[in-house]
């Protein structure tokens, strides 16, 4: 079974977030029964099963399709490195960090931080100097998966710190060039800027620094004046000790691995609450012929 | 006379629920489409309303929102307080995706859940004869709220009994780094008699485009009307934003950056401000240095622009 070009790109649609919003508030989404409907593959295969087998069916097409999106990279990262290689308790997953003018894809911490850039089969290269110029000043690892077509590409467009993984048809994902963990060449203020301001301040006090105390107005620009003078690596390291109490999502653990490996970047990066979580669960449980009715 | 239109939203809910007395002693009626799924915050807006016996209208078939796949909620929900409170009446929306039968059923369920009156506010609907057809036998007592932007005269001229209220949107919305200084808002508080009209509407310095939330503000900016008597009583509109907009972070520096513009103009005595509840706030942050959060903002920017009606209708009584 091929997926044509158009059918990919609707069912990619299936993880998209506004699903995941549309299910964690009402149990149910309308994009969703659309998206099943219009797809003859899914809707005239097995129309007696749930919502979630219907999403690992879609998957499991977009994974061997030759339009590989986006998702299916960002679902690999998820379900291989921070669920498999990780766990929620020890690792962190941050989705879309704004550094500077660029936003990275995918973010996990551990034991240091290690952004990934998604070049899925359809994405142009143009942008990627800038973005990883960006990505460098924040993070002490950077990486860019692409497919195995554009791995050389890939290498003479990047400094030589950054490294390079493909997805391989079969799923896996396979480093090209090793990328050096470099926490040193990090900028503090580029730091700053993706952090919320309490998350500063505890870093400031966990190297010793402290801020007067000033109306909140006046706290960006006290923190500015402060990171300037710290060195990077340390800042970056108390980035990542932060940030990973801050942003953990460990109370998500077995939220996550009750539902179908397919849907849990989606769902993990939406960060339901547990009234949320129950409607998700209730959704992807839908037999399919009741979801088609969804509006 | 006046019927602010609001999407309630958190932030809206509050601007109407602390501005209960000014919009009961000025005879201003809101409107009110419920756009959050829970009406816990509605209610509460709506007992602050009852208290000071301020007529609202609650839109009960929302265009937007949590509730535009059913009005089932809110009927119900306002049906139950129809008997407690004679401040409250219901409003049906005619958009372009109604059909007349559709409304006339709506406004049935209405009167037989012991409604006495409802405002039909005409928002893209065109079948007027249909739906005047549809409801020929209505013991409701009807008042037609017109929005500008989709109705015409041919239209209006449909519904010539009864309460008739104009609703235009005075506020451009863009991105906030692209407002200029100073903007033209609307005339309709000055000219509404002259249109046939018995009251007249806005959306305040929100506007008529709603949308979720929106991603993060690369620039702050500070909403605040005024009217001009220099220029026949128009009303225009500042934008007062910050300087520092390349990158979406420290939204409370950028707003001291444009509240330290807003006081600036306050001081030099010629704003045309009105000296509200809300710019005694602004000045209040700015000795402060407090940045209260965008919705909280927004919430002075409507504030302010209901209290500077209400002052204006107020100096039109003593001046004619």
């Amino acid at each position: 079974m091929k997926l044509n070009r158009i059918e990919a790109a609707s069912l990619s649609k299936l993880f998209a977030a506004t699903v995941m919003r549309d299910f964690a508030k009402h149990a149910r989404s309308p994009q969703v029964a659309g998206i099943i409907s219009n797809s003859r593959t899914i809707s005239e295969t097995a129309p007696e099963i749930s919502v979630g087998s219907a999403f690992e069916l879609a998957f499991s097409l977009l994974r061997r399709s030759q339009f590989r999106c986006d998702y299916v990279y960002r679902s690999a990262l998820v379900q291989k490195l921070l669920l498999g290689r990780h766990t929620l308790s020890t690792a962190t997953l941050l989705n879309e960090v704004r550094t500077g003018t660029a936003v990275a894809d995918l973010t996990i911490l551990n034991g240091t931080s290690t952004a990934y850039e998604i070049k899925s089969d359809r994405d142009s290269l143009k942008r990627l100097d800038h973005q990883v110029r960006n990505y460098r000043k924040v993070f002490a690892t950077v990486n860019v998966i692409v497919n195995q077509s554009r791995v050389s590409e890939t290498i003479n467009r990047t400094p030589p710190d950054v490294g390079v993984l493909t997805l391989s048809d079969k799923f896996t994902i396979q480093t090209i060039r090793q990328p050096i963990d470099s926490p040193h060449r990090t900028d503090p203020i580029a730091i700053l800027d993706i952090l919320r301001a309490n998350e500063a301040i505890t870093i400031l006090e966990r190297l010793d620094r402290h801020i007067p105390a000033v109306p909140n107005t006046q706290i960006r620009s006290e923190l500015h004046r402060a990171f300037s003078t710290l060195d990077p690596a340390a800042v970056h390291d108390q980035m990542v000790n932060v940030l990973k109490k801050s942003r953990s999502q460990a109370h998500l653990r077995d939220f996550v691995s009750s539902i179908p490996n397919s849907a849990r970047a989606a769902a993990l990066v939406s960060n339901p609450s547990p009234d949320s979580q129950e409607r998700i669960k209730l959704a992807l449980n839908t037999p399919l012929t009741e979801a088609l009715a969804w509006k | 006379m006046y019927y602010p239109y609001f999407r309630g939203k958190q932030f809206e809910l509050i601007a109407i629920r602390e501005s209960a007395e000014v919009l009961a002693s000025s005879g201003f009626v809101p409107i009110v489409e419920p756009v959050r799924e829970s009406l816990s915050s509605l209610e509460r807006t709506l007992s602050a309303l009852g208290e000071q016996k301020t007529e609202v209208v609650v839109i009960v078939n929302p265009l937007h929102g949590d509730h535009k796949a059913s009005s089932e909620s809110i009927v119900s929900f306002l049906a139950d307080r129809s008997t407690d409170s004679g401040t409250v009446s219901p409003g049906v929306l005619l958009t372009s995706d109604v059909a007349a039968p559709e409304a006339a059923a709506l406004l049935n369920r209405l009167e037989s859940d012991g409604f006495t009156a409802a405002t039909v506010v005409h928002a893209g609907f065109t079948d007027a004869r249909g739906f005047l057809a549809e409801i020929k036998f209505t013991q409701l007592s009807i008042r037609n709220a017109f929005f500008d932007k989709h109705t015409n005269l041919l239209y209006r001229r449909h519904f010539p009994d009864g309460q008739r209220v104009l609703i235009a949107d005075g506020f451009t919305q863009m991105k906030n780094a692209d407002y200029p200084p100073l903007e033209a808002f609307s005339d309709l508080h000055a000219t509404f008699t002259e249109r046939g009209m018995q009251g007249y509407g806005d959306f305040l310095t929100v506007g008529d485009n709603y949308s979720e939330g929106g991603g993060p503000a690369y620039a702050v900016a500070i909403h605040l009307t005024f009217i001009d008597p220099d220029q026949d009583n128009a009303m225009f509109v500042y934008h007062f934003k910050s300087d520092t907009n390349d990158t979406p972070t420290d939204p409370a520096g950028k707003f001291s950056q444009a509240l330290n513009k807003l006081i600036a103009k306050l001081d030099s005595g010629n704003s045309g401000l009105v000296d509200t509840s809300a710019i005694g706030e602004f000045r209040t942050l700015h000795e402060r240095g407090h940045f209260p959060g965008l919705g909280y903002v927004k919430k002075l920017s409507i504030k302010h622009h209901i209290e500077t009606l209400a002052h204006y209708h107020r100096s039109q009584i003593h001046a004619g």
